[in-house]
């Protein structure tokens, strides 16, 4: 199965189960959990579905290319079902079932494995699943996100498409995926990875970096103060990249770290506040929807 | 007798859950019923990853009837003059049902009252156990809960199905919007279910059927059993360490091993990365051959049985390889410099933003370690181990496997051709990581380890940053306790002075660190863990404290525990009764001011005490001299006669102030004697507790 046929194939299942096909997000991001369909629509009592790729950028994962295993930046495929359904994780096998996985001639279990994002004020319990001893999926139900309880619970469920699709095809390296016919992820993606790693490790300006922390930290504390949610949300997002990529420099002393994570996640907090007071003003709208269903 | 059977069914239970769980759920179980007197025979457990069930067996059918007796009004409010039963009576012996001639007389502490009995029948077991069984699984807890959907219970995972038996009988209750039933649910893959289990007697045999192994012992076992067979059929032996056969078993609901190959050349790989990689990430039983060297091959054990387990053994070995190809990666580029280079590395590498980098506390650990040499013959190696000893640190695979730092570093100091020694000591001086971890082995990995944390406590303590409570974000307690075990543990071969020692690792900071508060905030910890690290090893608290008064700041830690070692034997010693009544009337009078005599002793009885406590003086003096204090606390118990006798013979207090002051002086001395062993007023004596 080709990396692209991948992601057609999760689309068609998550999109039959009744997920809402996002498109991935246009700010840079760490992981799926940042996009709006899921950070802010976890929260409050609304039902929600929904389903996308995003673009996950780490920078101090980069390898230059080098490391048939390791990316500065890869892709997640994202989905998240609020509430959590009864039988989520039969649904999650079938999905497997549904790439071509038999399951009865592999092993799937899942292994104890929480997750927190500090800089989002989230976190939540679950497990890494594993096939055949590779952790193809993180699965997730939140417990805060924002610092707020989520009520109803979801659960997100994050599969690591390079992950995935290596183990589906068999390859020693990433960059050897075949991705369309006659295409690999290396020739998409290599030179990518080089330029990436060669600025995050050793062209990026500290102080540069520093002060657009700040500039966006204004910005995203101008646009709460307007009330307007999603782009405060955008500027906390490029704050807490601005982060990633400080941190990846190695500069970061131990409780600069921990102020600029503070910081973070209080625009993060009160973006989730606004969020929340915005939608229960509209009268939580995807309420009454189901309501009418 | 009737059984009942409860199983909650869950999502994925972490392993480390899984067996704390089932004991729980056991002694819940065994109480609850026993509270509602419906004590069980016998209560069975199981436990797997996706349940809990519990089997009473011969619960009785129903409680026993209760005799139950309650207070109703005061005689005289019950009956009339005429002795006729009044209307309070009446309406009392109603609301208790019983008639009203049947209420009895007796007199209580408050007054003659009087008593309805009656017999409350016992309620059936089927109706006690709904809500019993539910209040058995709500108990249970977890060392981290979570909540799911909509529901508010918190549990160890969600809870997907719940059985409750008695006998045939469901015993409906529900939780979280499950209702309990007769359904279990078999293995994921082999056997999803849904099972009937018609007999609460029936459920082993029908989970057994549906591919679940769910005795624990049975289950671990046979994990044993087939990783062991495995192994063998690689012509070796697997490490069966047993919190990984724990961690498996309770990974899985029907074990089956199978034994996986990796490429021979990754044998170049340093043993402990191989391990490492195999044990912690991907939870595989490494194989040894019969001289203990690692084979290129592994045991997984995996959730179902045989079928297509030819593509899980190929799917674990392509998994395992792009790991350890991911792991020589890391072990190539840090061997293309010495371990020497990569410390270098380390001055951007931030301890504490204000205690600098880690090279500047590598610095200092080389400074403290020549501050040591007296201590080892071969002191140039400890000076070159604290040199090399945070390099790895700075290098991919300890990065990738933080776990491995000082290993990592021994076997690349092995590599670059370090001493034996040297190689040794970078590798021991984190032991030991956690309370009960192997101690170092050798003398220069125990000062190493010692110094390292001196260093460490120095600097976060100096600064101020003491735990609290229990938040202690830096280990600074740990670090405490592991300096001063391998203190202990090395007494015979080095005696280190502490409080020295973290004075010299306090001027490693100057001027960093204000050097007079640092000492004061040292004293202040290192008493609180002195304190405590003898209350651990048993010694008694006032014990504990006679010894902690001796010292004035940081207290020199194993002269403590020779002095606490001393006064907790000669307390059991006969001789021990004549020594603390010498001192306890002495100390008891002494006005604490007065020390110095104003004028010559003129009483015998003075006399006398002052030439005996001059003889003592002499001894004790002696044997403190060389930390006898069992022989200095017998010398003395010598002294109480000569005390007695003074009490015996003159007024201490004696109206001429003069004399008073002299008297005072002289038994201050006395108390002064016993004070340099222990501070003898702080033990708890006779009846005085």
């Amino acid at each position: 199965m080709r990396f692209q046929e991948l992601i057609l194939a999760l689309d068609q299942f998550w999109s039959r189960y009744g997920c809402v096909l996002q498109q991935p997000y246009d700010v840079e991001v760490g992981a799926g959990t940042k996009h709006p369909a899921t950070f802010l629509r976890a929260l409050g009592p609304e039902p929600w579905r929904v389903a996308y790729v995003q673009f996950s950028r780490r920078p101090q994962d980069a390898r230059y290319g080098d490391n048939p295993n390791r990316l500065g930046a890869y892709y997640q495929y994202q989905v998240l079902l609020k509430p959590s359904p009864e039988d989520v994780q039969e649904v999650y096998l079938d999905s497997l079932e549904h790439l071509g996985v038999d399951l009865r001639r592999h092993d799937v279990r899942f292994v104890e494995d929480d997750w927190e994002d500090a800089s989002l004020g989230a976190w939540g319990v679950g497990w890494e699943v594993w096939l055949d001893g590779m952790e193809i999926t993180q699965f997730t139900y939140f417990q805060q996100c924002g610092g707020l309880d989520c009520r109803p619970v979801c659960a997100e469920i994050t599969y690591g498409l390079e992950r995935l699709c290596m183990y589906l095809q068999r390859k020693g390296s990433v960059f050897e995926l075949e991705w369309a016919p006659g295409v690999t992820y290396g020739e998409l993606r290599h030179r990518e990875e080089v330029e990436w790693s060669r600025y995050g490790f050793e062209v990026a300006d500290v102080e540069r970096l520093r002060s657009l922390f700040e500039a966006c930290e204004q910005e995203a504390v101008a646009a709460l103060q307007a009330d307007l949610v999603l782009p405060a949300h955008d500027y906390v997002l490029k704050c807490s990249h601005l982060f990633n990529l400080l941190d990846a420099r190695g500069t970061l002393s131990v409780s600069e770290r921990a102020s600029l994570i503070g910081r973070c996640r209080r625009l993060a907090r009160q973006v989730a506040e606004a969020y929340v007071r915005q939608r229960e003003q509209l009268g939580f709208p995807l309420l009454r929807e189901v309501a009418r269903a | 007798m009737p059984s009942v059977l409860l199983e909650v069914g869950t999502e994925e239970l972490p392993a480390r859950f899984v067996e704390p769980a089932r004991q729980q759920l056991e002694a819940v179980l065994r109480a609850e019923l026993e509270r509602e007197q419906l004590a069980a025979r016998l209560v069975r457990t199981w436990a797997t990853p996706r349940r809990l069930a519990a089997l009473a067996l011969d619960v009785p059918e129903r409680q026993p009837d209760a005799e139950r007796e309650v207070r109703g009004p005061a005689v005289h409010a019950a009956y009339d003059p005429d002795g006729r039963p009044t209307a309070a009576a009446i309406r009392f012996a109603r609301s208790q049902q019983v008639p009203v001639e049947c209420l009895q007389r007796r007199n209580t502490p408050a007054g003659e009252y009087v008593f309805a009995r009656r017999v409350v029948p016992g309620r059936p077991t089927a109706e006690v156990l709904r809500e019993l069984l539910a209040r058995v699984v709500t108990s249970l807890s977890f060392p981290k809960t979570m909540r799911w959907g909509e529901h508010e219970l918190r549990f160890g995972r969600p809870i997907r199905w719940i059985v409750a038996l008695l006998d045939g009988q469901v015993i409906p209750f529900q939780l979280a919007g499950v209702r309990s039933g007769r359904c279990t649910y078999g293995h994921r893959q082999l056997n999803p279910g849904p099972q009937e289990v018609p007999h609460a007697e029936a459920y082993e045999e029908i989970a057994r059927r549906a591919y679940v192994l769910a005795d624990r012992r049975r289950r671990r076992e046979e994990v044993i059993r087939q990783v062991q067979a495995c192994a063998r059929e690689a012509g070796g032996e697997a490490e069966l360490v047993d919190q990984l056969v724990d961690e498996v078993t309770d990974l899985v609901e029907w074990p089956t091993a199978f034994l996986g190959r990796f490429d021979p050349g990754f044998l170049e790989l340093p043993e402990p990365v191989l391990v490492t990689v195999m044990r912690h990430h991907q939870r595989y039983f490494p194989v040894r051959d019969r001289r203990g060297h690692l084979l290129n091959a592994f045991v997984g054990v995996r959730n179902g049985d045989a079928e297509g387990l030819q593509v899980v053994r190929e799917g674990n070995e392509w998994v395992l390889r792009a790991r350890l190809v991911d792991a020589r990666f890391f072990y190539r580029e840090d061997r293309k410099r010495p371990l020497a280079e990569w410390a270098k590395h380390l001055g951007s590498v931030t301890f504490h933003e204000k205690l600098g980098s880690l090279q500047e506390k590598v610095a200092r650990l080389e400074r403290l370690c020549g501050w040591l040499a007296g201590h080892v013959p071969d002191a140039e190696m400890l000076v070159r181990a604290a040199q090399l000893c945070k390099a790895d640190l700075a290098t991919h695979l300890v990065g990738e496997f933080p776990e491995l730092q000082g290993v990592v570093g021994a076997i690349y100091a092995r590599l670059d051709g370090e001493p034996e020694e040297v190689c040794r000591a970078i590798e021991e001086h984190y032991r030991p990581r956690t309370s009960g971890d192997r101690m170092p082995e050798t003398d220069l990995g125990a000062l190493l380890s010692v110094v390292d944390r001196a260093d460490t406590l120095a600097g976060f303590v100096g600064l101020g940053i003491l735990p609290t409570g229990s938040a202690d974000p830096y280990g600074l307690r740990r670090a405490a306790s592991a300096l001063l075990d391998v203190l202990y543990d090395r007494r015979k071969r080095v005696s280190v002075h502490l409080p020295s020692l973290l004075r010299a690792a306090v001027e490693g900071y100057l001027p960093r660190l204000d050097f007079s508060q640092a000492v004061h905030h040292l004293g202040e910890f290192f008493t609180d863990r002195v304190r405590a690290w003898l209350v651990e090893r048993g010694f008694p608290h006032d014990v504990v404290e006679a010894v902690l008064g001796v010292y004035a700041g940081v207290p020199d830690f194993l002269d403590g525990v020779d002095r606490a070692e001393a006064l907790s034997e000669f307390r059991a010693r006969p001789e021990f009764a004549a020594a603390y009544e010498a001192f306890d009337r002495a100390y008891r009078i002494w006005d604490k001011r007065t020390r110095t005599a104003l004028s010559p002793l003129q009483h015998p009885a003075e006399v006398a005490l002052e030439a005996e406590r001059g003889e003592v003086e002499a001894q004790v003096w002696e044997h403190v001299g060389r930390r006898r204090y069992l022989d200095a606390l017998l010398a003395l118990a010598r002294l109480r006669p000569s005390v007695a006798r003074l009490f015996d013979e003159v007024l201490v207090n004696d109206p001429d102030p003069e004399v008073r002051a002299r008297r005072h002086a002289l038994l201050g001395r006395v108390v002064d004697l016993f004070w340099r062993v222990a501070r003898v007023e702080h033990l708890v004596v006779g009846g005085e507790s």
